[in-house]
């Protein structure tokens, strides 16, 4: 059964298979940062205020995943873009650093230390793309 | 004062012997192609503004190599006033030579194959790339010729080698020339810049392989200064980036997303030989 990203369901998933993934496990061995996705609002979405995930990231493991309120994000990296944008992400089109090099993501946080860990940027990448997901403009009305 | 047997054995004394094996002259490579060709390119490629794209990163590179050109100077100082070693101030003299080369093979195919002038490059050279590849350039090389204090002219020295061969010659040009040789060469266009390109990009290795150097050895006899490669980098990455990706037009000539992964593996290489990358031994050598 899909998901919509950006929701509790998706979140949990996504920290199961963050937890799972070897291949994320070894990329991201030198990664002890947490890290928030943030959703622009979308309010064609449903998502007046957008929506934001956390993630508590750390030598290759996810020790927490919560949905929180975008106003109340707070982790030393944080990646914000509008919806479009991380359908491109979650869905493999586009790499989160590319992203930021392209102004499509902003980027609060170490650009150097990220560009440090763009493996594990991308392996996060990877496992989001395992997820069943669905998006909000594809489900009929 | 006779060099030393170590400085003989020293690797920069190897980069400055290899320089003089593969001197090349920038006279001498034949742009009586190109010049037809280019006509040709800018008549048959006006949808997709390639003449556009090949003058806007032609224009790059020759702002570029003027600008370490007229700041390479202060390093030479820097060294002996260092004391770091003979051996890396006759590397950098054969360094001094080719980048003046390089700037002289661009001015040369300005003038002789795209037949414009100073304000072409003006034109181009604005922005983030003005200030990554010459004005901030010129700021950390003027803090390097005047910094008198020990501790603050090593550190000086870091920051400078930082943005001079890690982030200009690694992340910008050798970049640049692989991404621009390779879009030229798949399509059989302009030889005589082609053939620059590699020249160019084949001294560039020699030149970042020093800076890799000196900022390892600097890094594990003075582990703080690590701390000075980290925040260079963090300061002008954002422009370094937005350069890259500028390249990024509709129809474009040169592969951006294979350009930004070649720029992130400079940066990689460059901060594993300050300590700052993974466990791997860092390759400090001047091949790709």
């Amino acid at each position: 059964m899909t998901m919509l990203p950006f929701t509790a369901e998706w979140v949990a998933a996504f920290h199961e298979a963050i937890d799972a993934d070897l291949t994320y496990r070894a990329a991201a061995a030198k990664w002890v940062w947490p890290v928030a996705l943030v959703l622009d609002p979308a309010p064609e979405y449903g998502l007046p205020d957008g929506a934001a995930a956390h993630f508590d990231l750390h030598e290759g493991r996810c020790r927490a995943a919560t949905l929180v309120a975008p106003s109340r994000v707070d982790a030393p990296f944080v990646l914000r873009a509008p919806y479009p944008v991380w359908k491109r992400v979650v869905t493999g089109q586009l790499d989160p650093v590319m992203g930021v090099a392209l102004k499509q993501l902003r980027l609060d946080g170490s650009l150097a230390t990220l560009m440090l860990h763009a493996n594990a940027a991308k392996a996060l990448v990877a496992v989001a793309r395992t997820l069943p997901v669905t998006f909000h403009d594809l489900l009929t009305p | 004062m006779p060099l030393t047997h170590t400085q003989h054995e020293s690797p920069y004394w190897a980069l400055f012997q290899k320089s003089k094996r593969l001197a090349w002259d920038p006279a001498a490579i034949d742009l009586s192609a190109d010049r037809a060709q280019w006509q040709r390119i800018v008549a048959d490629h006006q949808a997709e503004r390639f003449d556009e794209q090949i003058l806007r990163l032609g224009s790059l590179f020759h702002a570029g190599e003027e600008s370490v050109t007229t700041t390479l100077a202060p390093f030479c100082s820097a060294v002996s006033r260092l004391g770091l070693g003979l051996d890396k101030e006759l590397f950098l003299t054969s360094q001094l030579y080719e980048e003046a080369k390089h700037f002289e093979f661009f001015d040369r195919y300005f003038r002789e194959v795209f037949d414009r002038g100073a304000s072409e490059v003006a034109r181009h050279v604005t922005g983030e790339p003005q200030a990554v590849l010459v004005d901030d350039l010129a700021e950390v090389t003027e803090r390097l010729r005047r910094e008198d204090d020990p501790d603050r002219l090593r550190a000086a020295f870091v920051e400078a080698v930082t943005h001079y061969m890690g982030i200009v010659e690694a992340m910008l040009a050798r970049t640049g020339y692989l991404g621009a040789h390779e879009a030229l060469a798949t399509r059989g266009w302009l030889p005589g810049l082609q053939e620059g390109f590699r020249l160019i990009r084949r001294d560039e290795g020699r030149h970042v392989a020093f800076g890799m150097r000196c900022v390892h050895e600097l890094c594990e006899s003075h582990p703080e200064l690590r701390a000075v490669v980290s925040s260079t980098m963090e300061r002008h990455l954002p422009n370094v980036l937005a350069t890259v990706s500028s390249f990024d037009y509709p129809m474009p000539l040169v592969d951006v997303g294979a350009l930004s992964a070649f720029a992130l593996a400079q940066y990689q290489r460059f901060m594993a030989a300050a300590g700052l990358g993974g466990d791997a031994a860092p390759d400090l050598s001047d091949e790709e």
